[in-house]
């Protein structure tokens, strides 16, 4: 039997007029798995997500949710968890009005209706806030309402919409936290739709990167980030510079040799094979460029070039660079800002550690 | 600031005023009403069981049961209405609109035409091979004039409520769930409250005091109280009882309407605690 999983989307296409929203999308989440679908506005994420929800119907392909195939059933008979991007709490409801809503549905009796809202609103820290309207509830007591709502039915998966970004940045990044632990401690299948790449590298098992309707890249975060699949995954999570270069020799097993313009030789990452001599740019993050203080010899991986913008950043420093071999296209350097500060129009030579060859 | 309230002392409270001081007034045939203080109007007026049984309670069971109606068949069409994408709910918001501008008694001849022996619907029911039915000069021709004169001030209030609900709200009802059925009841209905309360209190006012419907479409056998005062003012010259009548008939209505709302919000605060 076929390994199942929590959610598969297979070939799914969705067509609003003449734009393909949805292009061929597959996917699937393990059970247990935290899952993020990561993409600028108007990619499809929020398609996707309500594909799976119900809300709306694929124009062809399947979505299955633990085996079952879903395709075609109304959101209600789906038992998914759907947290929405503006919470979506009923106006006229009390807290624990809400949360108990979904099983006065399933006619559990009152004293189990009670015992799980409680045991709902203790997993996201809103215990005495039972009698509240949502208009009463800060932002993120709010969140956590359509959380728990979410959480109450006792889904078999949980979708999220951008939950937390309506939220200030400080108490995203707490309830990004504390999203993740409850997550794990109840092994319960979370995908999550975002925008927001750090939020995406920080919480996933698993990494969806998308673009105009069509996945291009799914792994996990770090491979996503250090191994992008393509220049638009590379530019969209973190900052790249791309450099154009040639290969010294046939790409093997993943390693390649290119030549810089200047002539400087680096290491770097091939996700396909090439051929000696063949034309490529190398996409390089900043904090993978070194600066080095200047010697007399210039080594092998080195590059020179004058100090444009310099952006200071608290943790970090970022420099904005011209080289001196191909000043059309400035690069961007990130350091660590308890290192000596440079300033514009200072020479500097540049260590370059880790590089990745961009395809397509 | 100044001249609204001027306007509205002027021409609502001076003449409310007037027609209290009339009520209160002597009636004799053939002399000026001289104001006494005397409530021998509205005595008679509560205590005929001629009036009770005819102007009082028919004026209440046609303007309730009007109203409902109406509350049931414009909800229907202001759900529809508000379903629609934006572009084409205006062009049907601004149809109900226009209805409300036709004059009243044009609108009246436009349903006799269709209710009137051998009229469109009586054609249709002989046609069917129905047995024959009076509608025109009938409680029911009443009936059906007052519920079609309110339906489109309770649709208007109503596809602005129900337009204004968040469909996001619907997804999260059947996101743990609840079919349309329950969806509806539990989520749609209660936010849109308040268009129900503001299309039914117009539509219960407007009936209650209705006067061209019951004279043109009652033919004078269907007496409600509007209709009771213009008559007795116009016909019998006796202002006084017709301004007791008046009176009378706006403090039913605003009784109704006070028993009314405290009933919907005892029941919408229970039925949530108890649910
Ligand atoms: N009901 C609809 N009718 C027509 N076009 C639609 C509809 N829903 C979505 N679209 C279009 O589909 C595309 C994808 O929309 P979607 O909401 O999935 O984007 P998204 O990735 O969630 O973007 P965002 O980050 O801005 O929320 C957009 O171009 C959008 O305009
Ligand atoms: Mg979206």
């Amino acid at each position: 039997m076929a390994e199942q999983f929590d959610i598969e989307l297979s070939h799914c296409r969705k067509r609003y007029g003449a734009i393909n929203v949805l292009d061929d999308v597959s996917l699937r989440v393990k059970s247990g798995e935290f899952i993020t679908v990561l993409g600028p506005s108007g990619c499809g994420k929020t398609t996707t997500l309500r594909a799976i929800g119900g809300f709306i119907t694929p124009d062809s392909g399947h979505i299955s949710i633990r085996g079952r195939d879903v395709t075609h059933l109304p959101p209600y008979k789906r038992n998914i968890g759907v947290v929405f991007q503006n919470y979506a709490l009923w106006p006229h409801m009390t807290v624990a009005e809400i949360l108990g809503f979904g099983l006065r549905i399933r006619k559990l009796p009152r004293e189990e209706i009670a015992r799980r809202v409680d045991r709902a609103l203790g997993m996201v820290q809103l215990t005495g806030l039972k009698d509240r309207y949502p208009r009463e509830l800060s932002g993120g007591q709010q969140q956590r309402v359509a959380m728990a709502r979410a959480l109450a039915i006792d889904p078999e998966v949980i979708i999220l919409d951008e939950p937390l970004s309506n939220l200030d940045r400080r108490l995203r990044e707490e309830l990004r936290i504390e999203l993740k632990r409850l997550q794990r401690s109840l092994g319960v299948t979370m995908l999550f739709v975002t925008h927001d790449q750090e939020e995406a590298l920080s919480m996933s098992d698993q990494v969806v990167v998308m673009q105009s309707g069509r996945i291009q890249q799914i792994a996990d975060p770090r491979t996503v980030y250090e191994r992008p699949a393509n220049r638009f995954v590379a530019g969209f999570l973190g900052s790249a510079n791309f450099m154009a270069g040639e290969l010294v020799q046939n790409a093997q097993d993943g390693k390649a040799q290119v030549k810089l313009g200047n002539g400087a030789v680096v290491g770097a990452y091939a996700p396909s094979a090439k051929t000696a001599g063949e034309k490529v740019t190398v996409i390089v993050r900043p904090e993978w460029l070194v600066l080095e203080r200047p010697g007399n010899q210039l080594a092998a991986n080195q590059l020179e070039g004058t100090v444009g913008d310099v952006i200071y950043e608290g943790s970090a420093i970022r420099y904005g660079i011209t080289l001196d071999h191909d000043p059309e296209a400035p690069i961007f350097l990130q350091e660590r800002s308890n290192a000596d500060v440079l300033n514009p129009g200072d020479k500097v030579r540049i260590n370059v550690i880790n590089a990745i060859i961009a395809t397509d | 600031m100044f001249v609204p309230f001027v306007f509205v002392i002027l021409f609502f409270f001076v003449p409310m005023a007037w027609l209290v001081a009339t009520s209160m007034s002597t009636h004799e045939v053939g002399s000026p009403p001289v104001f006494t203080g005397t409530l021998e109007h509205y005595a008679r007026f509560w205590t005929d069981p001629f009036y009770l049984e005819t102007a009082l309670w028919t004026t209440v069971k046609l303007s309730v049961v009007s109203t409902v109606l109406a509350l049931i068949i414009g909800y229907v069409l202001a759900y529809y209405i508000a379903e629609l994408p934006a572009h084409r709910r205006g062009l049907l918001t601004s149809m109900v609109v226009v209805s409300l501008s036709v004059n009243i008694v044009i609108r009246i001849f436009g349903l006799n035409v269709l209710l009137m022996s051998g009229g469109a619907v009586d054609s249709a029911l002989t046609f069917l091979g129905m047995p024959k039915v009076r509608i025109m000069y009938t409680e029911l021709g009443v009936l059906i004039g007052l519920v079609q004169i309110a339906i489109p001030y309770v649709v208007l209030p109503l596809i602005g409520v129900l337009a204004a609900v968040d469909p996001a709200l619907k997804e999260a009802a059947e996101s743990v769930g609840a079919n349309k059925y329950k969806t509806f009841w539990a989520v749609t209905f209660p936010l849109s409250l308040p268009g129900v309360v503001a299309g039914t209190l117009i539509a219960f006012t407007l009936n209650a005091a209705a006067f061209a419907i019951p004279s043109l479409m009652g033919g004078g056998r269907v007496k409600m109280m509007g209709m009771m005062a213009y008559v007795q003012a116009t016909v019998q010259g006796n202002f006084p009882f017709a301004a007791a009548v008046g009176i009378s008939l706006t403090l039913l209505s605003i009784v109704i309407t006070a028993i009314y709302l405290f009933v919907i919000n005892r029941t919408f605060r229970t039925a949530r605690k108890a649910a």
